[in-house]
């Protein structure tokens, strides 16, 4: 009988460590979400919490462009921005691409439901339909304007 | 007597298997959580063995000539772009900075970012006022068509005008790395260059750098 119960400890303590944490490989390939595609796509300029990186990128708490308008958040992202900016008196001299190639409509609207929710003052969602007619009436326009 | 016989060999069983499932539970979550720094496997593609770098000279932003082997004693990243590229390279730019900034302060001017650029219309004046965008210190070339060729054909990086797009050029993604002794010794593609800190441990490991990095 106590042999049995050493038994069953021993297979407990071998499942236990079987179990121990592995990378899903599923993770990987899963479509990401808007804080996914911030910290894949954004993080690198604007950093992991948003604070930006000084003299290049601003921060985005406070960001005038988050509280305005749906359109020009949506132009901004989908057209980038290149050259100097100025912000409460400071200049950053840094570049943003014009994720127009890279996202689609409901990558960009998650990525700017995402940084609204964080950052943002905006509580209207932006729908992958208003980003697709933002796309439409900017298509000629040129890039980082 | 026959009963103690009896449970000593059943004692000398339970002592093995406790002992043997605890250094296996041990060996598991050992191997599991680990993260070497110096002899795991390299983040960027190697190049094995690493070759001698190709050396060329093309002209600065700034207008002064530039040849490779002067970057010796540096890791050096080289990329192939142009400066009215909407997206990959300032993304993939913006990601080698990202990297760098991971480095402890002495680290990082040991190592420097080459951006060639395969654009004729990419003059020293575009390039002076595009590198700054990402780090000052990022070095910006351009030099005649032909030689831009050679280059890019000797680090396997391609570009051609785009078929979509007049103003756009359709290039390779690939960030070449060479090491302080001047060997081309690794590969990123874009798709690896977003994890910066999987980068700056591969920086740290050529560099010999004893700490290591987030």
């Amino acid at each position: 009988m106590r042999l049995k119960i050493w038994t069953v400890i021993c297979l407990i303590t071998l499942g236990i460590s079987a179990c121990s944490p592995k990378p899903n490989p599923t993770s990987e390939i899963a479509p990401l979400d808007g804080h996914g595609l911030y910290n894949t796509r954004c993080a690198a300029c604007h950093q992991m919490n948003g604070a930006g990186i000084p003299g290049n990128c601003p921060p985005l708490q406070g960001s005038p462009t988050l509280s305005a308008s749906q359109e020009n958040l949506i132009k901004l992202v989908l057209l980038g921005k290149k050259g100097p900016l100025n912000r409460d008196g400071v200049t950053y001299n840094g570049i943003m691409p014009a994720w127009r190639y890279d996202l689609n409509d409901d990558q960009i609207a998650s990525v700017l439901n995402f940084l609204q929710k964080e950052c943002g003052s905006n509580s209207e969602t932006i729908t992958p339909k208003a980003v697709a007619e933002v796309r439409e009436a900017t298509k000629k326009d040129k890039n980082f304007q | 007597m026959p009963d103690n016989k009896n449970q000593v060999i059943p004692r000398v069983i339970k002592i093995l298997l406790i002992a043997g499932s605890i250094g296996f539970a041990i060996y598991v979550i050992a191997s599991t959580n680990s993260h070497p720094v110096d002899n795991g496997p390299w983040f960027g593609k190697r190049i094995t063995p690493p070759r001698e770098a190709y050396n060329f000279e093309l002209t600065d932003q700034n207008g002064a000539p530039f040849q490779l082997k002067n970057q010796r004693g540096k890791l050096t990243f080289l990329y192939f772009g142009f400066t009215n590229c909407p997206n990959i390279c300032p993304t993939s730019l913006a990601n080698m900075a990202s990297a760098i900034r991971l480095l402890p302060p002495a680290a990082r001017d040991q190592v420097s970012v080459v951006f060639v650029s395969v654009d004729e219309n990419d003059d020293i004046a575009a390039l002076k006022k595009y590198m700054p965008l990402f780090d000052e210190k990022f070095i910006g070339l351009t030099g005649s068509k032909e030689k831009i060729g050679t280059i890019a054909r000797a680090y396997g990086a391609f570009y051609r005008k785009s078929d979509v797009q007049e103003d756009l050029i359709d290039h390779s993604t690939n960030t070449c790395v060479i090491d302080p002794e001047g060997r081309f010794c690794l590969v990123y593609g874009i798709d690896q260059l977003p994890n910066a800190s999987a980068i700056a441990r591969d920086i740290s490991r050529i560099l010999g750098l004893q700490t290591s990095t987030p």
